[in-house]
């Protein structure tokens, strides 16, 4: 049985450190497969970061965010799945789950 | 043949005009016609054709091609476009950006700005007092070092910013005015003797501001965060896209390297006052 989506890990695509730069809560990311420039600010930094640091499941990226410093996010899993929509978008995810349905 | 900054341009015209702005603007910059080598082989003459016969213009040549022309009034301005258009086409040594930059104890003040945001009249004033002039138009960052290399030209100043200009600085050298241009009234201000000789003297970005003038604006310094910053460089470089990786790591360096701001500017003194305090704050 093949994983749902909010069970399959998700993870960033491979990016050179130095097409990353953090300063406070916001972090530049530059694609050089289409030459974007992404401004990720705030927690959709946090969550790229984390991924970037190893690749994790819907669950437990909202797990993280009820654990976490984030009492003003009210809809946690509502909340992740608009970070997930927009990395996907921007197309910062190395695998889409839900290519694998 | 002109020495501006890192270009050589061989510029050929037979017209009065730009002969004599040339010699006033360029003064300090003329060099031997028979240097041997050049980056911008330039023309600059009457546009051939019957129409030129009952509505004069002149043609603005880059090795013998030539982008529209434009009335033969325009014809000096016309150079300064077309020069702006070379740079942009050919200078990718360098990550350039559409900024006025200005230097003082080695930093540099980067004003990257779109037409209307003050930046040239903020130029042409902290160049006449005590800022040395890098360029205008262009910030002509270094990949290799992230230096800021100048390029000292005429300043161009547009409209109501000639007379606050020759109003504030009397002894300012302008040149003749230039109506009815496409950015209405147009004036070039000769580049300080100091620049001119100083044009082999990079300097650290240390500054990033944005300018936004607005009519009875109270003027005011707001920091910017650095993320913003970098996207709104990017947006006024040149070669950004073409640089790819090289651009996104030598913007962002500068970028980190230098504390960024919006200026909010409405009146010229009390915005040369917050951008002289800038430079006198820096430990």
């Amino acid at each position: 049985m093949f994983p749902g989506p909010q069970q399959h890990p998700l993870r960033i695509i491979p990016l050179p450190a130095a097409h990353q730069r953090q300063w406070d809560d916001e972090l530049v990311v530059y694609d050089q497969r289409c030459g974007e420039t992404h401004l990720l600010a705030g927690v959709v930094g946090e969550i790229f970061t984390l991924l970037q640091t190893s690749p994790r499941r819907m669950d437990e990226l909202i797990a993280h965010l009820q654990t976490g410093q984030h009492p003003d996010i009210d809809d946690p899993e509502s909340f992740i799945q608009q970070v997930i929509l927009e990395l996907r978008r921007l197309q910062l995810l190395d695998s889409d789950p839900l290519d694998s349905e | 043949m002109i020495e501006i900054g890192p270009f050589l341009v061989r510029l050929r015209s037979r017209l009065e005009s730009v002969a004599s702005a040339v010699a006033l603007h360029y003064e300090g910059q003329l060099r031997a016609p028979d240097t041997p080598f050049c980056d911008f082989h330039v023309r600059l003459d009457r546009s051939r054709g019957i129409r030129s016969r009952w509505r004069p213009q002149a043609r603005f040549y880059l090795d013998e091609t030539s982008p529209k022309p434009l009335p033969l009034s325009q014809a000096y301005p016309l150079f300064e476009w077309g020069l702006n258009w070379c740079i942009a086409q050919h200078g990718h040594r360098f990550l350039m950006i559409h900024a006025a930059v200005l230097e003082r104890d080695g930093q540099a003040l980067i004003m990257p700005g779109v037409p209307g945001a003050g930046k040239s009249t903020l130029c042409a004033a902290l160049s006449l007092s005590g800022w040395r002039l890098l360029s205008d138009e262009f910030a002509l960052v270094e990949l290799a070092t992230g230096q800021v290399t100048p390029l000292p030209r005429p300043v161009s100043l547009k409209n109501a910013a000639i007379d606050i200009i020759a109003g504030h600085f009397p002894s300012a050298t302008l040149g003749t005015r230039t109506h009815d241009t496409t950015k209405g009234t147009v004036c070039h201000l000769k580049p300080p003797a100091d620049s001119v000789a100083r044009a082999a003297e990079s300097a650290a970005p240390a500054w990033v501001v944005f300018p936004r003038f607005e009519t009875g604006a109270t003027d005011q310094l707001v920091e910017l965060p650095r993320g913003q910053a970098l996207l709104r460089l990017a947006d006024s470089a040149f070669n950004y896209s073409i640089l790819g990786a090289r651009g996104f790591e030598t913007a962002a360096d500068l970028i980190g390297h230098s504390d960024c701001f919006e200026l909010s500017y409405g009146n010229l003194d009390a915005s040369l006052g917050l951008l002289n305090e800038l430079s006198t704050s820096q430990p």
